[in-house]
């Protein structure tokens, strides 16, 4: 089974490559090129894909990359059982600060509390962050681009003394369910 | 700075207290609602807590027909119109005794909103009467609220004496086995509706909207109802069939292609049937897994012939000769077969819907 | 005027939309040139209708002229009818060329013999259709001119498109064809939609894709930064798409029905396992662009790969109604 690995390339200098997963290709283009313009110190390569395993043939060319973030579309119960297979490539490093979950339009009317849950599951198992954005606009095109970009400079090593980990300890998203059994009268 | 950042960067929705390491854990958190009722935090935890977990089975007792329990007549105001679906928070001072000078009040509330000159859809000659009457047998447990149905009749003003006036637009506010535990935490002298049913125009939907807010001091919101919903009510009225005939389930789903597609799919009911009853034991209750094998088999039949997975769109429709169900929140009974199952749901669905 | 041509005037009238009616009424050549610049002067829909309406009781417009309008109105906007695909089949004569005037000659006495009470009117427009329109009545009423059957035949083709048959009127209308056209036998195609266009192409096989060797075209990203992993694969199920469909617009279909009578395998779960009936369901597939909705369908990647046999048959048969029976490999599609 291929899976991307982590550490197997070298790192370019003051650059970070993101890597944008989603099986839909509705809002992949217009994140990658917010991110791009988007205010930033370092070189960013943004590469898109719509599923995982990555292909064989890019390999060569690909350079390391440093965020995973997978886009889910949470009105489809599909989108969330592919994203789930398609975890099983990445490498268990990537799963130390490195990879973080996107909803769009969480507050839409449509929106499923059911499946929205069920994302919000998912990205507590693995420990990693959600995010819930606003791909529509244009604000909300340049607010998820900066904060993809936090995490970028984390991954990438370019603030000191401040590892992935360390930064995913404060993110990551929480079981919902856990809490608010244990913390009965504490908590409201 | 740098701290601050990742503070921005963390966005979990209202749920300060799901991040205990966070926030400060001895119980700073929500400093405002440390002053408001004390009771107040209780029952919101208990929602959270109890109600988000979907039930793992629900009872359909088999003799179960509604048009048994009420009366002929009162039965007929409820089958046959298309329902939207609202949730609503308790009521504050709602008296089952005071109806009768509830139907004034509201009747004077559109004389006045009239005359202010609020859109109106109906004629500008009609007056407008109302009638606030209770239905017994909807409300189930003990600490249900019988249910109350509304009606407004309108008659033109320069109509003849004897002319019969018409209803323009029906209500009614429903309680069906809700949550004890809930309910007994609320503070006294508040009635709880979670579900309310309109039909007519919308206009009016919202000046009734308007008043009960004014009177009661609650809120309404629209409901909508989810997949895990709509497959329910696909069981529950498949499983029908053996008291009552029907001659298909039709399912309706629409894909987000480009143009996007909607796809029909409409089964056999003696086939629909003949497989629920493969999956379903032979109980009073429908469990989630049957629930979700049903329509997991139904799915991949479609997939098996056409190579696409339904699951990358939306289910928008249930339907039978029983009765329709929409996404949108809105509902039709054609039989009143198994509605206190079906009540049931749809006012939990209300429950969890509602903000704190 | 009289009040049923006032009436049947009045509805055709109404039907066509403000925007197009005076391209309609210029190509119905009933009001003269100083009465159509007169209508410029009325703006709002209703108000425009009203002053053609004065002006065609000035010139005493009758019930053919009403006709006329009416099969102007619906040769333009065909799309408004559902339309049904009939087929002739064995051909009398083989080297029967056909003649437009006998045809019609032969129709209209053939069916007035069937029946007596109907209304025919047949007329020839640019693109060599004849339009057939047929007003049926019976001993005690008039012919209806409010539900007429409209047919459209193209003389050196086998097909004819028919909207709003009714099913007794319809050995009728379908035995006078047959005669006046020399053929057999004919039969309806399970093929139905409302762009007779769309219609026309996929019968005559006029848009069929030419599978021919292209190679792939990467679409390039917008920056230079950004690489698309899948590039390649994208580019190839576009081209999975093109090929089951072909390039440029595709004809215009709205629905597509399957009734399904397979039986029911669940080899994971055994479930209906000894049941020998089939599983009877019917599926209706519905869009503003049935094949447009089912080409993105490859291009996205919901269909792995390609579409399935029974949606390509969609294409390749040309109809969209099929009954499918259990007769694994191959599907039967029914009549």
């Amino acid at each position: 089974m291929s899976v991307l690995n982590m550490f197997h390339k070298h790192p370019e200098l003051n650059t970070a490559s993101i890597l944008l997963v989603e099986t839909e290709r509705q809002h992949q283009d217009k994140l990658a090129e917010a991110i791009l313009a988007a205010q930033r110190s370092f070189n960013v390569n943004v590469h898109l894909a719509d599923s995982l395993p990555l292909p064989t043939r890019n390999e060569a060319n690909r350079p390391r990359i440093d965020l995973v973030v997978f886009i889910v579309n949470h009105f489809s119960s599909r989108s969330l059982e592919l994203t789930k297979s398609y975890l099983q490539h990445l490498d268990v490093m990537y799963f130390l600060g490195r990879l973080c979950f996107l909803v769009n339009d969480a507050r839409s009317a449509k929106s499923d509390p059911d499946k929205l849950h069920a994302v919000r599951e998912m990205a507590a198992k693995y420990s990693s962050p959600l995010l819930f954005t606003e791909l529509q606009t244009e604000q909300g095109l340049a607010t998820a681009a900066d904060r993809l970009l936090v995490f970028t400079k984390v991954s990438a090593g370019f603030v000191p003394g401040v590892s992935s980990l360390f930064l995913n300890t404060l993110t990551s998203c929480s079981h919902p369910m856990e809490s608010s059994s244990n913390t009965l009268v504490d908590t409201d | 700075m740098f701290f601050f950042t990742c503070l921005s960067a963390r966005d979990v929705p209202g749920d300060l207290h799901s991040t205990p390491n966070i926030s400060n854990p001895n119980g700073y958190a929500s400093g405002n609602l440390e002053t408001g009722l004390p009771s107040s935090r209780k029952y919101a935890s208990f929602r959270r807590f109890s109600l988000h977990k979907p039930p793992s089975s629900r009872e359909i007792n088999k003799a179960n027909n509604l048009s048994q329990k009420i009366e002929p007549e009162q039965i007929s105001l409820l089958i046959g119109k298309d329902w939207h679906l609202h949730y609503v928070t308790p009521l504050y001072k709602f008296s089952h005794s005071a109806i009768r000078s509830y139907s004034r009040q509201l009747s004077a509330f559109i004389a006045a909103e009239k005359q202010k000159g609020v859109p109106f859809d109906m004629g500008s000659d009609n007056i407008f009467r109302v009638n606030f009457s209770i239905i017994l047998g909807i409300a189930e447990k003990e600490g249900d609220s019988e249910a109350v149905f509304i009606q407004i009749y309108t008659k033109q003003f320069f109509a003849i004496q004897g002319t019969t006036e018409n209803v323009i637009w029906s209500g009614w506010l429903a309680c069906v086995n809700c949550n004890t535990e809930y309910i007994s935490s609320l503070p006294p002298r508040f009635t709880y509706f979670p579900l309310f049913c309109s039909n007519g125009p919308e206009t009016m939907t919202a000046i009734v909207r308007t008043w009960f807010q004014k009177t009661f001091d609650c809120n309404f919101g629209n409901l909508s109802i989810n997949y895990s919903n709509l497959s329910w009510l696909a069981a529950i009225w498949t499983d029908c069939k053996q008291t009552v005939d029907f001659k298909y389930l039709k399912l309706s789903w629409t894909l987000p292609l480009r143009p996007p597609l909607d796809v029909t799919y409409t089964i056999n009911s003696e086939d629909g049937w003949e497989l629920w009853n493969s999956i379903h034991k032979e109980n009073d209750q429908i469990t989630l897994e049957e629930m979700g094998q049903f329509m997991y088999v139904l799915e991949s039949h479609f997939f098996r012939h056409f190579k696409v997975h339904l699951t990358f769109g939306e289910l928008i429709e249930v339907s039978t000769s029983l009765g329709v169900v929409q996404k949108n929140g809105r509902i039709k009974f054609l039989s009143g077969e198994r509605m206190t199952a079906i009540l049931t749901l749809l006012t939990e669905n209300a429950v969890l819907m509602m903000p704190v | 005027m009289e009040y049923t041509v006032a009436k049947f005037l009045q509805k055709t009238l109404n039907k066509i939309p403000v925007s197009g009616l005076r391209r309609i009424l210029e190509e119905w050549d009933f009001l003269s040139p100083a009465q159509l610049r007169s209508l410029d002067s009325a703006k709002y829909g209703p108000a425009l209708r009203l002053k053609v309406l004065a002006l065609c009781e000035e010139n005493h417009v009758q019930t053919k002229h009403v006709i006329e309008l009416d099969m102007i109105y619906n040769h333009a906007y065909s799309t408004k009818r559902n339309w049904s695909v009939f087929q002739f089949y064995e051909q009398q004569e083989l080297t029967y060329t056909m003649k437009v005037t006998e045809f019609v000659e032969q129709f209209t006495a053939n069916l007035k013999q069937l029946t007596s009470h109907v209304s025919v009117v047949i007329k020839q427009f640019e693109d060599d259709a004849l339009l057939i329109r047929v007003a049926w009545g019976d001993n005690f009423k008039r012919p209806n001119h409010f539900f007429p059957t409209y047919a459209v035949y193209h003389p050196h083709s086998p097909y004819v498109f028919i909207s709003h048959l009714g099913i007794k009127q319809r050995p009728l209308l379908l035995q006078a064809l047959l005669i006046a056209a020399k053929y057999t036998d004919i039969k309806e195609i399970q093929l139905k939609g409302r762009c007779l266009k769309s219609l026309r192409d996929l019968v005559m096989r006029h848009f069929k894709p030419i599978p021919c060797p292209k190679a792939s075209q990467e679409i390039s990203a917008s920056h230079p930064n950004i690489t698309n992993e899948h590039a390649k694969h994208q580019a190839y199920l576009k081209l999975v798409a093109d090929d089951a469909f072909g390039e440029g617009t595709l004809p215009l279909l709205e629905t597509a029905v399957f009734k399904l009578e397979t039986k029911f395998k669940d080899p994971v779960n055994r479930i209906l396992e000894n049941k020998t009936d089939p599983f009877r369901c019917v599926i209706k597939f519905s869009s503003p662009n049935l094949l447009e909705s089912l080409k993105s369908s490859v291009e996205l990647g919901i269909v792995n790969g390609a579409l399935s046999p029974l949606l390509t048959s969609i294409s390749l048969k040309a109809r969209n109604h099929f009954v499918i029976k259990e007769r694994m490999p191959t599907n039967a599609p029914g009549p």
